[in-house]
């Protein structure tokens, strides 16, 4: 008689999801084909899954997964009927560990993401979408423009403020004219304590690709969130890193530091093209929200260590 | 009736895979006789090399002037989709369908265009229209999916299906092998669970009851 077939690890994916009493967990699900033994072990700024009676049906390694508390999940095939999956986090979390049965049989673990609702909890952040009105900002070689595509991003970006505990203000909702100083005036006024405008680049070189960020002159703390979110921007879309830009623009925030974020170059054929895309819009806006959460986390250490 | 529906992870699949190949290795252990293998389409055209930078095509004037007329949404916008719907289909039937589509704007009549220039061109997916590392890519529609759906058949003993599946609930069979009841599929698929265009997902197993 044959030995019987072990169960193979068909797919891992995670997703952000909420509890009925509204917390948000990040979720790692393993799909198999069957029901296989399993224990979860805290190991350095993570969980590791070891899994016995159960083959990789799926390439070993690691995926990318940077939604703000996950950064990986790596599979590894330790011997040829076990395997260890390590779920790396750029924080501590809580977690539960359970399985359901049917066809995939999912192992399922819910990651706490309390510790961002720490770090955002009442920071109030001016999401500020370029242009809108009479100026629509940069166009696309076919028909976007940029004031239309930045309002969808930096609504998707409100939302994963909110969510994570934040209190983020648009300084427009519509197609609506503001000048410079009414943008400044809503910083002032909502007593901001970060604002980031969301623009898109325009060249005179259809060639001309990728993603940059800029900060206001003179304004460490500026330089220092643009960095961050430009890093998490890039590796979130892919596109080239056109760097970091000092702009003389918003000097009357006082010290509010102050973030422009050119997402894309809108007059580049492909990256216009990229822009019809929901999936897009969602992974810039969760590139952002990494950098800012960064900012902030990094905001917290260094009074940690003041104290 | 089929009782679960297995999303299967791959490595990223690039031209240098033979689909088949593909198949047979992420299915082998898994599928058995009585199931149904779905390869999402987009994975086969990257295999048989129908993956294009837009930055290779080079319009020609008829691309550029045709490209303005499809709705700007749509795949055929640019000027490299359009030049390479040209080269798919021919001149002579892309001025039938453009004067086609011209005579049902008259008549407020939507998709003459593909009805004359040819089904196959809705298959085109212009750049962001399918997963990373080939979002900056024009996907064209697979070539000759019937024979590698038979193919699989023949490799792995169990039917398989190629499928443009959307988030919108439509599912497009360019190819079943023969042992397939394709309105069942088409209620079996229409949720796309082949997830979104960022997972790695291209292979659906769907299980059936014994």
């Amino acid at each position: 008689m044959s030995e019987p077939k072990l169960p193979r690890i068909t797919n891992i994916w995670s997703k952000v999801v909420e509890n009925e009493a509204g917390s948000l967990f990040t979720r790692v699900v393993v799909e198999s084909t069957g029901p296989f033994a399993c224990h979860a072990r805290a190991q350095g700024g993570g969980l590791v899954l070891e899994a016995s009676g159960v083959v990789a049906n799926m390439p070993e390694g690691s995926m990318d997964v940077s939604d703000g508390l996950v950064r990986e999940i790596t599979l590894a095939q330790t011997c040829p009927d076990a395997a260890e999956i390590t779920i790396a986090t750029d924080h501590p979390a809580g977690y539960d560990l359970a399985v359901t049965g049917g066809i995939p049989v999912r192992t399922v673990v819910n990651l706490e993401r309390s510790f961002l609702h720490g770090l955002f909890r009442d920071k109030k952040i001016i999401v500020d979408p370029g242009h809108g009105g009479a100026d629509p900002g940069g166009r696309g070689p076919v028909n976007l423009l940029e004031k239309n595509v930045v309002l969808l991003i930096a609504k998707e970006l409100k939302r994963l403020l909110e969510k994570a505990g934040a209190k983020p203000v648009l300084t427009r909702t519509g197609d609506e004219s503001l000048t410079s100083a009414d943008r400044v005036g809503i910083a002032k006024k909502e007593k901001a304590d970060l604002f980031l405008g969301i623009h898109t680049h325009a060249a005179k070189d259809c060639k001309v690709g990728g993603t940059a960020v800029r900060y206001r002159v003179n304004s460490p703390e500026s330089s220092d969130a643009a960095e961050l979110i430009g890093e998490e921007l890039v590796k979130k879309l892919k596109l080239a890193d056109r760097g970091k830009k000092e702009m003389h623009k918003y000097t009357g925030l006082g010290s509010v530091p102050a973030v422009e974020v050119e997402v894309v170059t809108i007059t580049n054929w492909v990256e216009e093209g990229l822009l019809r895309s929901p999936t897009v819009h969602k992974k810039a806006a969760q590139g952002i929200f990494n950098g800012v959460k960064n900012y902030f986390a990094a905001g917290t250490a260094q009074k940690q260590v003041k104290v | 009736m089929i009782s679960g529906r297995i999303p299967v992870r791959t490595h990223i699949i690039t031209e240098e895979d033979n689909i088949v190949d593909v198949v047979k290795k992420y299915t082998g252990e898994i599928a058995g006789p009585g199931d149904i293998i779905a390869v999402a389409e987009s994975v086969v055209s990257i295999t048989q090399g129908r993956a294009i930078l837009p930055e290779k095509v080079k319009p020609g004037l008829l691309a550029r002037f045709l490209c303005r007329f499809p709705g700007k949404d749509g795949s055929l916008a640019t000027p490299q989709a359009m030049q390479l719907a040209i080269e798919e289909t021919g001149v002579p039937r892309i001025f039938l369908g453009a004067t086609a589509a011209a005579l049902g704007k008259v008549i407020r009549r939507k998709g003459d265009f593909y009805r004359v220039a040819g089904r196959h061109l809705t298959l085109i997916d212009d750049v962001a229209g399918t997963m990373w590392p080939f979002e900056r890519h024009i996907i064209l529609g697979p070539k000759n999916p019937r024979g590698i759906v038979e193919e699989i058949r023949e490799k792995t003993g169990v039917e398989a299906v190629i499928v443009d599946v959307n988030d919108i609930g439509n599912v497009d069979i360019l190819g079943a092998s023969s042992g397939i009841n394709q309105a069942d599929l088409i209620r079996d698929l229409k949720d796309n669970p082949f997830g979104n265009d960022d997972q790695q997902t291209p292979i659906v197993i769907l299980k059936m009851v014994n």
